[in-house]
């Protein structure tokens, strides 16, 4: 499955974005081919935002599979379970 | 080079341009590599590094409105609320990563406040400074060159205006004018991050009245000039970063941005980079803007900076033991307050601001006034803070080469150790950090950067609505 990574701008964030982006690439390993939202072609995109306001969803395109994270609380596994269900 | 990407195009820039420089009774011939401005090109390299990151991209990058490229933002002209609130959003998230000023913000500013008030001008003269401007920012935002925006200038005696002055060079002013260009003589002070600048945006330091027509000046001059000579400040405990690094305690970024005095010794502009040259009328509507758009800067960058601090001060009480106490968290809750007020007032000047007549929008001025002002006050509260969580040890503490000394590193090892588990030196790293970023020049920046509170205080009287309020008041009163 192609996801489209894209982050918020980390103004002030509540956890460490790319570590626990980091740890789910870990989860997915190979099931998930990860690349920029500019690529094209990808099935889904995971927002990963370091607060509640998560500001780019208003200029994200509609009709994408947009799964948003907004916290770590959620287990990376949980995050890679969510975004291939979003596959078929 | 054409346009500056990385960090090490940035490095390689500034050894190529050739500016005069001098610190410290020296010509330095790289400052790029010299221990003594190290650390404000690292905190400017930032803004580059932070761009190419894609945690980062949405706040450091910007569409430039001119030409549809993705630039960075720090050459973007705001073009709607959201891009106000972005900047800010930014300066938080840089200086988490620098603790300290990262200087491309005042450039960025006096390019906003071109933009608007050369548009104007053009609107009532019929000049064509707008498009010359329009033409320069094209080329800032295609080689991504830094700008330093050159506002202050020394102004000899205050009670004087610039043409009753014994030496007029105390401001920056016209003395020749030419069929292909101007001839300027005169200062810009306190120019932070200059020393590693490209260009200067050179405006008038103050409202100017007919008479002072040559001081009413915006033009733009490559730092590499002939005539262009940058005398660098010295800031509180400057040598350590040259000779112990831990002692320095950000050693990586400095603090503050690093400032020069920048004298124009009969420098040369052709007219393609004059933007304003007499048009008295409209000086104290650009200094105006100028120091609005750098005014809501400051609750974005020192709330950034702050956050570090507070996080610096509950490591410190970590090291010590003194985390678990009442009144350390009560302190450390404080801070925090005081952090996030400063950042409100910038997101909210910033969520008030409007168009102006060239399409560039703009902040709320009171708004932020009051959020420059707020700074003044709540960065030496939130130092005192800093130093109350820290305790005596930051005034008293034994230098690097004491803990590295042969015969006494191991007493400066057994008596300066906290809790089990923390190494020493981790503990002198986090207070020198904390010393750094909380003493003299430091604190100096937050009172006098972007306006002393005086300049603010003004403001008040000419925005603050004070007919209204006593509208108000009379009708509730009963007043006739």
């Amino acid at each position: 499955m192609k996801v489209a990574l894209k982050y918020c701008g980390g103004c002030d964030p509540g956890y460490d974005r790319v570590a626990y982006w980091e740890a789910i690439r870990e989860q997915a390993g190979g099931r998930i081919a990860w690349q920029r939202p500019g690529d094209g072609g990808h099935q889904a995109i995971l927002l990963v935002c370091g607060c509640e306001k998560a500001c780019p969803l208003e200029d994200l395109p509609q009709g994408k599979k947009i799964l948003t994270v907004k916290h770590d609380r959620l287990a990376p596994a949980e995050v890679v379970a969510r975004l291939l269900g979003r596959e078929s | 080079m054409d346009r500056i990407v990385t960090k090490d195009d940035y490095l390689k820039s500034l050894r190529e341009q050739g500016h005069l420089v001098y610190f410290n009774g020296e010509r330095i011939d790289d400052v790029a590599s010299h221990p003594a401005f190290r650390p404000h090109v690292n905190a400017a390299a930032k803004t580059y590094e932070m761009a190419l990151l894609p945690e980062y991209e949405e706040l450091a990058t910007a569409v430039s409105h001119l030409t549809g490229e993705r630039i960075s933002r720090f050459t973007h002209i705001h073009q709607s609320v959201d891009d106000l609130i972005k900047k800010v959003q930014l300066l938080r998230a840089i200086a988490h990563e620098t603790g300290s000023c990262f200087q491309r913000c005042v450039g960025w500013d006096a390019l906003n406040a071109t933009y608007m008030t050369t548009y104007e001008i053009d609107e009532k003269h019929g000049t064509d400074y707008h498009q010359r401007f329009t033409q320069y920012l094209k080329y800032i935002q295609a080689s991504n060159k830094m700008v330093v925006g050159g506002m202050t200038d020394t102004k000899g005696d205050r009670s004087l205006p610039p043409h009753q002055q014994k030496d007029p060079d105390v401001f920056t002013h016209v003395v020749e004018r030419r069929q292909d260009g101007i001839v300027i003589r005169g200062n810009k002070a306190h120019q932070t991050g200059a020393a590693n600048s490209h260009e200067i945006l050179i405006m008038p330091t103050q409202f100017m009245r007919e008479e002072d027509k040559d001081f009413a000046l915006v033009c733009a001059v490559p730092l590499n000039s002939p005539g262009v000579v940058q005398i660098f400040g010295r800031q509180t405990n400057d040598d350590r970063r040259i000779h112990s690094p831990l002692d320095a305690g950000n050693a990586e970024y400095g603090l503050v941005g690093g400032e020069t005095l920048i004298v124009f010794e009969n420098v040369f502009v052709p007219w393609e980079r004059v933007f304003m040259c007499g048009e008295t009328e409209f000086s104290g509507l650009l200094v105006e803007r100028f120091a609005t758009l750098h005014r809501q800067n400051y609750g974005g960058c020192k709330g950034g900076v702050s956050d570090v601090l507070v996080g610096a001060c509950a490591l410190a009480s970590e090291m010590q033991g003194s985390a678990k106490a009442s009144h350390v968290k009560e302190k450390l809750a404080e801070m925090m307050h005081l952090t996030e007020t400063l950042y409100a007032g910038s997101v909210s000047c910033s969520a008030m601001g409007s168009k102006t007549a060239s399409g560039a929008y703009y902040p709320d001025p009171l708004l932020a006034n009051c959020t420059k002002h707020n700074v003044t006050r709540h960065v030496y509260e939130i130092a005192r803070l800093a130093h109350d969580v820290a305790g005596g040890i930051l005034a008293t503490m034994p230098s690097e080469a004491d803990l590295r000394h042969p015969e006494i590193g191991k007493y400066v090892e057994k008596y300066l150790a906290g809790v089990e588990g923390v190494s020493t030196e981790n503990r002198m790293r986090v207070l020198r950090l904390i010393e750094n970023m909380t003493g003299g020049t430091a604190l100096v920046e937050s009172m006098h950067g972007a306006g002393s509170p005086q300049t603010q205080k003004v403001m008040y009287g000419r925005l603050g609505k004070l007919d209204m309020k006593k509208k108000w008041a009379k009708n509730l009163a009963g007043v006739e």
